[in-house]
C-alpha cells in the first residue's frame, strides 16, 4: 500500500502549530542582485502539519535535505516555493524578530560561546522577547529559570558554557531554545553526542515539553530506535522521493521505513523493528530450540556469514538441502549448550558452552 | 557581591581611576602644576603662575582629552570587532584597519592637497586649520578603515580559521604600507618628516580646532556601539544563533562597520596608528568584570581604554622631563603581555 503525503485533517478548531503549504527547500546561488541565481531545490512541494503537543521525528539518509528544511522552518533560509504558517501566521509576513519569538532551533553544531556563562547564554533565548536595551522582566527570569530546570541543567548556571562536556552543552542549548517560549521547537539532531541514558533523557524532556505547553517540537535524527518509540509521528524521507507522514508503526507496517533506509547490506526487519546487517550469505544454517538463544545465536551466526533458515522451513526438503549445519540451543540450570552438526552427513561437530567457542570452530 | 554590585564597584572604580589619571596627566610634564592649582584652573580659577594656565588650556588639556578620546574608541572597536570576527585577537591593529586609516592619511597627506592638516604642529610644516581640510583628512582615514573592514569582512565568510584571518589583517597592513611607502617615494621631504612623526602616534598635536571633529566622530561611534550591545550579546552565539534570535544580520553588520571605521579611522587621523589598546583592554574588561555581557563592557572598554589611554600618555612623557618616548612603544609594552597571556591560557584551555 504506498503512501503518499498524507493530508492531515486538524482537530477542528485548533489551528496547527506549524501547517507547511506546497514549500520547497534548498539553495539559490546568488547571482548579480535582482535574483536571476540558480536554484537547487532539496526538497519541493511538501504540505505538512504539525499539531500542538506533537512530537514529530524527520528520519532520512544523510543529504536527504533533514537539515536544509529544519533551518527554512526556522526561518535562517528563505523557503523558495511554497508558505509556512506558525500559529496560523505567515512567515513571510513576521520581522526576524517575530519570527523568533515562534521559532526556537537548536543545531548540530558544536559551538565555544567565548566567556559566556551558562545562565548569560540560555538568557540570550529571550533575546525577542525583550526591549532594546535587553532588560530582563521578572517573566523572563521566570522563563530562563523554567528552561534550565526542564532542560536539567539548573545546576550547571553558574560554569562557563565552554568548560562543559558535549552533553552538558547540548542541555544548555535545549535550555536557551526552551527559554525562548517558541509555539515550535526545531532540532537539529539534538541527540547526536549523547550517550543512550542522555538520548532517551533528552527525548523525555521533548515529549513533556510537548504535552504539558501545547508546543510541537520537531527533530531530526539518525536514531531510528528511538523515533519509532518516541515520537507521535514521523517525516520520512527518501533521497529524490516525497515525503511520508504518519505514525511510526502505519509507516513501518507499510513497508515505508524499509523503502526509505534498504540500502546495500542494511535492511528494515519488519517483525522486530530493527535493522539487519546482512552480508550475501553462502552458508546456511537451521536452528532450533530455545528462542532466545536462538535469537542470540541468529545474530551471532549472521556475523559469521551464515544466513539463517527458519526451523519449520528448515525441516522441509530443500531447506534441509541448502543448510549446511543444523545447530540445537537448549537453555539449562548449568547454562546453555549448544550442538553443532552438519546436515549433509548427520555428524556432530561438536557441543559448545558459549557463541564464541561455536564461532571459533565455525570459522576454523 | 552580587553580580551586579561587582559590575557597579568595577565601574565606579574605574571612573575614580579615571579621573586620578586624568588630573595627573593635567599635572605632570616638563613643566609640574600642583594638581589642586591644574583642577581650580579648570574651575575658572586662575592659578597662581599665568604661564601654568597657558600650559593647561593649551597644551596639556586638548592633549588629555584626546587620550581619552582616543583610548576609548580604540578599546571598544576592539571589544567590537573581537565579538563581530569571533576572533580574541582581533583589534583595529591587528586586523589591519589602523593600517587602512593610515593609508587614508597618507593619500591626503601626499597628494598634497590636504598637506599637514590633521597632522600635528611640527616645524616646517604648517599646520592647516581649516575645517574643511581637518574633516578631509579624518574622512579619508576612516574610509581607508572602512575599506579594509570591508575586505576582511569579506574573506570572514570565507575563511573559518582564526590565525588565517590575522595573517590576512597582517597581509592587508603589509599591502597598505607598502602603498603609504610608493606614496612617500613622490613626495616631498617635509610631508615625509611629517608623516613619519606621525606614524610614532601621539596625543600631542591634536589641537582645540581639531578636537570637535575627533569628539563627533568618537561620539557616532559609541552611539553606534550602544545602540548594538543586544544584538552584539547574540552574536556571541554565532552568526547562525544571532539570526535565529531575530537579529537582523545586516543591518548588525552595517553598523558595526560603520562603528568600528569611525572609531578607529578618526582616532588614527588625528593620533596615528595606536597599537595594541584595542586589543589588551576588552580582554582586561572581561577578566576584571567576569562577563561577556556587551552591556556591560562597551562602558567599561571606554573608561579603562581612557585609563590605559592616559597612563600610557603619562608614561610616554615621564622620564627625564624633556625627553618623550614614542607612544606605541609603551602601548606594546602594555599590550603586548596581555595578548601573551590570552594565547597562552587558550592553548591551556584546549590542552586540558
Amino acid at each position: 500500500m504506498p503512501l503518499g503525503n498524507l493530508h492531515d485533517t486538524p482537530a477542528p478548531g485548533t489551528i496547527p502549530r506549524l501547517r507547511a503549504e506546497g514549500l520547497a527547500v534548498g539553495y539559490r546561488a546568488a547571482r548579480g542582485g535582482t535574483g536571476g541565481g540558480e536554484e537547487r531545490r532539496v526538497l519541493s512541494g511538501l504540505d505538512l502539519e504539525l499539531r500542538p503537543g506533537e512530537l514529530v521525528c524527520i528520519l532520512g539518509p544523510n543529504g536527504a535535505g533533514k537539515s536544509t528544511l529544519l533551518r527554512t522552518l526556522a526561518g535562517l533560509q528563505t523557503p523558495l516555493a511554497g508558505r509556512i504558517l506558525v500559529d496560523g501566521e505567515d512567515f513571510a509576513g513576521l520581522t526576524a524578530e517575530g519570527r523568533a519569538r515562534k521559532t526556537a532551533i537548536v543545531l548540530t553544531e558544536r559551538m565555544e560561546a567565548g566567556n559566556l556563562s551558562v545562565h548569560s547564554l540560555t538568557a540570550l533565548g529571550r533575546h525577542p522577547h525583550t526591549g532594546w536595551t535587553g532588560r530582563m522582566r521578572e517573566s523572563d527570569k521566570d522563563a530562563v529559570r523554567a528552561g534550565l530546570e526542564a532542560a536539567g541543567a539548573w545546576e550547571l548556571r553558574a560554569r562557563l558554557f565552554d568548560e562543559l562536556s558535549d552533553g552538558e552543552k547540548q542541555r544548555v542549548m535545549l535550555a536557551r531554545a526552551l527559554a525562548q517560549e517558541p509555539a515550535l521547537l526545531l532540532l537539529d539532531e539534538p541527540t547526536a553526542f549523547l550517550d543512550l541514558p542522555r538520548r532517551v533523557e533528552t527525548i523525555r524532556i521533548l515529549r513533556n515539553l510537548a504535552r504539558a505547553r501545547g508546543r510541537a517540537v520537531l527533530l531530526s535524527t539518525h536514531d531510528l530506535d528511538l523515533a519509532m518509540r518516541a515520537a507521535d509521528r514521523l517525516w520520512l524521507m527518501p533521497p529524490g522521493g516525497p515525503v511520508r507522514c504518519g505514525t511510526p508503526e502505519d509507516l513501518a507496517l507499510a513497508g515505508a521505513i524499509a523503502s526509505v533506509f534498504d540500502q546495500g547490506d542494511v535492511a528494515f526487519d519488519k517483525a522486530n523493528g530493527q535493522f539487519r546487517i546482512h552480508g550475501h550469505p553462502d552458508k546456511w544454517a537451521v536452528l532450533s530450540g530455545d528462542p532466545v538463544l536462538v535469537h542470540w545465536t541468529a545474530r551471532a551466526l549472521e556475523r559469521e556469514g551464515y544466513g539463517i533458515v527458519d526451523e519449520s522451513e528448515g525441516k522441509s526438503r530443500s531447506g534441509e538441502a541448502r543448510a549446511a549445519i543444523r545447530i540445537a540451543a537448549e537453555a539449562g540450570a548449568g547454562g546453555s549448550v549448544w550442538r553443532c552438526f552438519a546436515t549433509a552427513t548427520g555428524t556432530a561437530l561438536g557441543s559448545f558452552t558459549s557463541l564464541e567457542q561455536l564461532a571459533g570452530r565455525l570459522r576454523g | 557581591m552580587s553580580a551586579s554590585g561587582r559590575t557597579w564597584f568595577w565601574l565606579a572604580a574605574l571612573a575614580v581611576m579615571l579621573a586620578g589619571l586624568f588630573c595627573l596627566g593635567l599635572a605632570s610634564g616638563s613643566v609640574t602644576i600642583p594638581v589642586g592649582q591644574a583642577v581650580a584652573s579648570l574651575l575658572g580659577h586662575p592659578a597662581a603662575n599665568p604661564v601654568w594656565d597657558r600650559i593647561l588650556w593649551q597644551i596639556r588639556l586638548p592633549r588629555c582629552l584626546t587620550a581619552v578620546l582616543a583610548g576609548s574608541a580604540l578599546a571598544l572597536s576592539g571589544l567590537e570587532m573581537q565579538t563581530l570576527f569571533r576572533n580574541p585577537l582581533a583589534g583595529p591593529y591587528s586586523m589591519g584597519i589602523s593600517s587602512g586609516a593610515t593609508l587614508g592619511v597618507a593619500l591626503a597627506v601626499f597628494t598634497g592637497a590636504l598637506a599637514g592638516a590633521g597632522l600635528r604642529d611640527i616645524p616646517g610644516v604648517p599646520a592647516l586649520g581649516g575645517m574643511g581640510a581637518q574633516l578631509g583628512v579624518a574622512g579619508s582615514a576612516v574610509a581607508g578603515a572602512a575599506l579594509v573592514m570591508l575586505l576582511v569582512l569579506a574573506v570572514a565568510r570565507r575563511v573559518q580559521s582564526n590565525s588565517t584571518l590575522l595573517i590576512l589583517g597582517l597581509m592587508f597592513g603589509q599591502l597598505t604600507g607598502a602603498l603609504v611607502s610608493v606614496l612617500q617615494a613622490f613626495s616631498g621631504a617635509e610631508q615625509i618628516r611629517a608623516f613619519t612623526f606621525w606614524g610614532f602616534g601621539s596625543y600631542a598635536g591634536v589641537t582645540w580646532a581639531q578636537l570637535p571633529v575627533l569628539t563627533c566622530a568618537v561620539l557616532a561611534g559609541v552611539a553606534m556601539a550602544a545602540a548594538c550591545a543586544k544584538p552584539l550579546n547574540a552574536l556571541l552565539l554565532g552568526w547562525t544563533y544571532a539570526r535565529s534570535l531575530g537579529v537582523p544580520i545586516q543591518a548588525l553588520r552595517g553598523l558595526l562597520l560603520a562603528s568600528t571605521s569611525l572609531l578607529a579611522g578618526a582616532v588614527t587621523a588625528f593620533c596615528g596608528p595606536v597599537a595594541f589598546l584595542g586589543l589588551a583592554v576588552p580582554h582586561l574588561c572581561r577578566g576584571l568584570f567576569r562577563t561577556a555581557d556587551h552591556r556591560v563592557l562597551i562602558p567599561a572598554c571606554l573608561l579603562l581604554g581612557a585609563s590605559m589611554s592616559l597612563a600610557s600618555d603619562l608614561a610616554s612623557r615621564l622620564p627625564g622631563g624633556d625627553r618623550t618616548l614614542p607612544l606605541n612603544a609603551v602601548t606594546a609594552l602594555v599590550g603586548a603581555p596581555v595578548v601573551i597571556w590570552v594565547l597562552l591560557r587558550r592553548r591551556a584551555a584546549r590542552d586540558e
